[in-house]
């Protein structure tokens, strides 16, 4: 009996093990990995293909229409000029086996072109192998500087001169329940002191639990801080980082994080405020909460989620004070290039980058992921027309993106995860009250002045 | 003897309140796996799929290619549990049997390095593999989990339990070392080494960062990486996730199942010297 059960049980592994290998091999390869392999074949015979890795971190939807665009590449121009480019997906944010790879020089096995996020762009500002974009832009070339979103734009350039190119973007928006609006009788809140008034109002008039849910990380806190002024504000001292080095947080001493901080008590002392963060998405679409803050990214899945439930609607973040700027900064990330000693890859990296960046490209971003195209020209395309039709909520991003013209931008922070961790920390205590607005402001101080001097301790600024 | 039958009735009581908490997770991953976007969203909870669906199979194995990634996990943690195996015995038997100078100390040495952070050393080793011309190959991959200290630590524990008596016995009859360690220290410490192996393959099917970091192609790309493919970063989809994760446990759930009895009698070894 023994023997029996054994036998049958390492039957079941070797039929797995086997099974595994016929997953495998019938398992669908997708159509750049296959490409890869046969054009990799076709390089060793002398066919001169230039063979281009792309790193990225995209996942799920946003994976599948990277892949299509990559497809688009291979297919057109990269078929064209004999280019191919081969996706390799890198874990968020991306920058674990560039480090690695820089720190080893590893040339051979560096990306040619790389999907960074702006927090992570201090990895490239100073290291020798990166490719400016602006050094390949040129007067016939078919992208030019003006086809960006201005703000989009400037978030990848230093000193005026672009050192990346825009890829995604999205943008921080109030969502909100117009059925729960309506029913509470108030309006969408243009500034935070009107949503901290009709907080209360949508909690004991509707059925939901809370009137506002966000949690203020750095990405939230910066927004509202750099919105602020009719020509907003600097999150963090020489332009954000942009003009050199950020070296102390300007809003620490420019009064906007003050400002900040006594219009957030009134949504602390609503009563209906929750600070922290669940599943916002569905709290949303089930009702729970009457508005929420999040990015523009999420549209596609709100939408699928809300259904024919109630109506919902979104709007720029409420502003600090009425006369601000308002908007919000591009959240998403760009493309860079690095130079791995080969010319024909650099040129071949310029060709994908510029293909990445185009209308059809971008408006591929429009099929179900809720980010704004970084290409002003995109909008003169039947695909995008029609898809703000379908979904005109898009165009609220849109628009506050453009608000903000080219100040409104990313910080280039230091030691950007340890920042974050203090202010979410601090505001999350401060939302649930058990801090107040001046310790609340103590502890970002500190936390923040630390985390730059750390940072620069162990990566001092080259004179 | 009332109080005895009670106090089993407790202990067992217990035991299935634990094993229950243990579970559940498992169970709720594969419920969710088989539930549509709908029900694992709905308020109260869904325990059990409303509606099986196999959908979440289907876009796990057509989103990525998690086939192939399975194949690359199981070659990689079966060569290093080989080797670790194969490793560890190898070097607890002169720490447990020989006597020569330097034998503390290097096993001190051995030992030391458990107590060193793996990602502290991951950009170093990286640079090593790199210099070697093993990114993107199996073995670049398998390189850091070949040998384990804890692994030697643990056999040489278990062969410091073995009959001296025995031991010498052999000796007298002739038996030479190599004699001795493959023909009779080996096959009485299977069960231990069934546990190591287990342990070593489960530990290394598990691994996420290092095979991610020295592999740039998908066709090297491991299950574990495949299910991170698979998580939607804007919402909570945890079908596919879910999906992925059930189809990774497979295989370390088969071998459990496999070596079950072989396992708790490794556990039990060397709880009892002598």
């Amino acid at each position: 009996m023994k023997k029996t059960k054994r036998f049958v049980a390492y039957g079941v592994l070797a039929a797995m093990v086997f099974g595994m290998t016929g997953c495998g091999s019938s398992a669908p390869v997708s159509d750049s990995t296959a490409q890869s392999q046969e054009v990799e074949g076709a390089s060793e015979s002398g066919t001169g293909t230039t063979e281009l890795t792309f790193w990225h971190s995209m996942d799920s939807v946003f994976a599948e229409i990277t892949e299509k665009q990559v497809d688009l590449f291979n297919s057109t121009i990269g078929a064209e000029k004999n280019i191919h480019v081969t996706p390799v997906f890198q874990n968020w944010p991306g920058t674990d086996a560039l480090t690695a790879a820089m720190s080893a020089d590893d040339v051979e096995n560096m990306p040619d072109v790389i999907q960074l996020y702006s927090d992570s762009v201090s990895l490239l500002r100073d290291y020798d192998r990166t490719v400016w974009a602006e050094d390949c832009l040129t007067e016939d070339g078919s992208l030019q500087k003006e086809d960006f979103v201005p703000s989009a734009r400037a978030s990848y350039s230093i000193d005026g001169r672009m050192i990346g190119v825009p890829w995604t973007a999205s943008a921080l928006l109030l969502y909100y329940n117009q059925t729960y609006l309506d029913q509470a009788g108030v309006e969408v809140p243009e500034t935070i002191e009107e949503m901290a008034s009709i907080l209360p109002v949508l909690t004991e008039k509707t059925d939901a639990q809370y009137g506002l849910n966000v949690r203020v990380n750095q990405y939230e806190l910066e927004n509202w801080i750099e919105t602020q002024g009719p020509e907003g504000s600097e999150f963090g001292n020489n332009g954000n980082g942009h003009n050199g080095y950020i070296t102390e947080l300007s809003c620490l001493t420019n009064g906007t994080l003050d400002n900040f901080l006594t219009q957030w008590e009134k949504v602390v002392e609503s009563g209906a405020y929750k600070a922290t963060k669940d599943s916002m998405n569905e709290e949303f679409a089930q009702g729970i909460h009457a508005m929420v803050i999040m990015t523009s990214s999420r549209i596609p899945t709100i939408s699928e989620l809300v259904g024919d439930s109630f109506q919902w609607g979104v709007a720029e973040i409420p502003k600090v004070s009425a006369d601000d700027i308002g908007g919000a900064y591009p959240s998403g990330s760009g493309l860079f290039m690095l130079d791995r000693g080969d010319e024909a890859k650099k040129e071949a990296a310029w060709e994908f980058v510029q293909f990445m960046a185009s209308p059809e490209a971008q408006v591929m971003w429009l099929e179900g992921t809720g980010y704004t195209p970084v290409n002003t020209k995109t909008q003169e395309l039947d695909a995008y027309k029609t898809s703000m039709e379908e979904e005109p909520r898009q165009q609220v991003a849109y628009d506050a993106l453009m608000r903000g013209g080219e100040r409104v931008i990313p910080a280039f922070v230091p030691n950007g995860s340890t920042m974050d961790t203090v202010i979410k920390d601090a505001m999350v205590a401060f939302g649930e009250g058990s801090t107040t607005k001046d310790e609340t402001f103590q502890t970002i101080q500190e936390g923040c002045e630390k985390a730059i001097s750390d940072y620069y301790r162990v990566n001092p600024i080259e004179e | 003897m009332k109080r005895i039958i009670k106090g089993g009735l407790f202990i067992q009581i217990l035991c299935l309140f634990l094993a229950f908490i243990m579970i559940f997770p498992i169970f709720y991953a594969v419920s969710v796996s088989f539930m549509e976007q709908k029900a694992v969203l709905a308020s109260p909870p869904n325990l059990l799929p409303p509606k099986v669906t196999f959908e979440n199979y289907v876009t796990a194995f057509t989103r990525t290619t998690l086939g192939r990634y399975m194949i690359n996990s199981f070659v990689i943690a079966l060569v290093c549990s080989i080797s670790r195996v194969l490793l560890a015995t190898m070097c607890a038997f002169p720490f447990a049997f020989m006597e020569f100078k330097g034998k503390k100390l290097l096993f001190m040495l051995a030992v030391s390095t458990m107590m060193i952070p793996p990602d502290v050393l991951i950009v170093s080793n990286y640079g090593i593999i790199s210099k070697m011309g093993l990114i993107n190959t199996y073995l670049g991959v398998c390189s850091v989990f070949l040998v384990s200290a804890a692994n030697i630590f643990m056999l040489r524990q278990h062969f410091l339990t073995f009959s001296k008596s025995l031991q010498e016995a052999a000796y007298i009859d002739g038996c030479g070392n190599i004699r001795f360690f493959t023909n009779i220290l080996l096959p009485v410490s299977r069960p231990v080494l069934t546990t190591v192996f287990l342990s070593s393959f489960v530990s290394v099917w598990n691994q996420y960062t290092w095979p991610m970091l020295v592999t740039n192609r998908n066709e090297l790309r491991t299950i574990q990486v495949g299910i991170t493919m698979l998580k939607d970063r804007e919402s909570a989809v945890f079908g596919p996730v879910m999906a992925g994760v059930v189809i990774a446990l497979i295989p370390t759930v088969l071998l459990f199942v496999l070596f079950q009895k072989n396992i708790v009698a490794g556990m039990m070894s060397g709880s009892v010297k002598g």
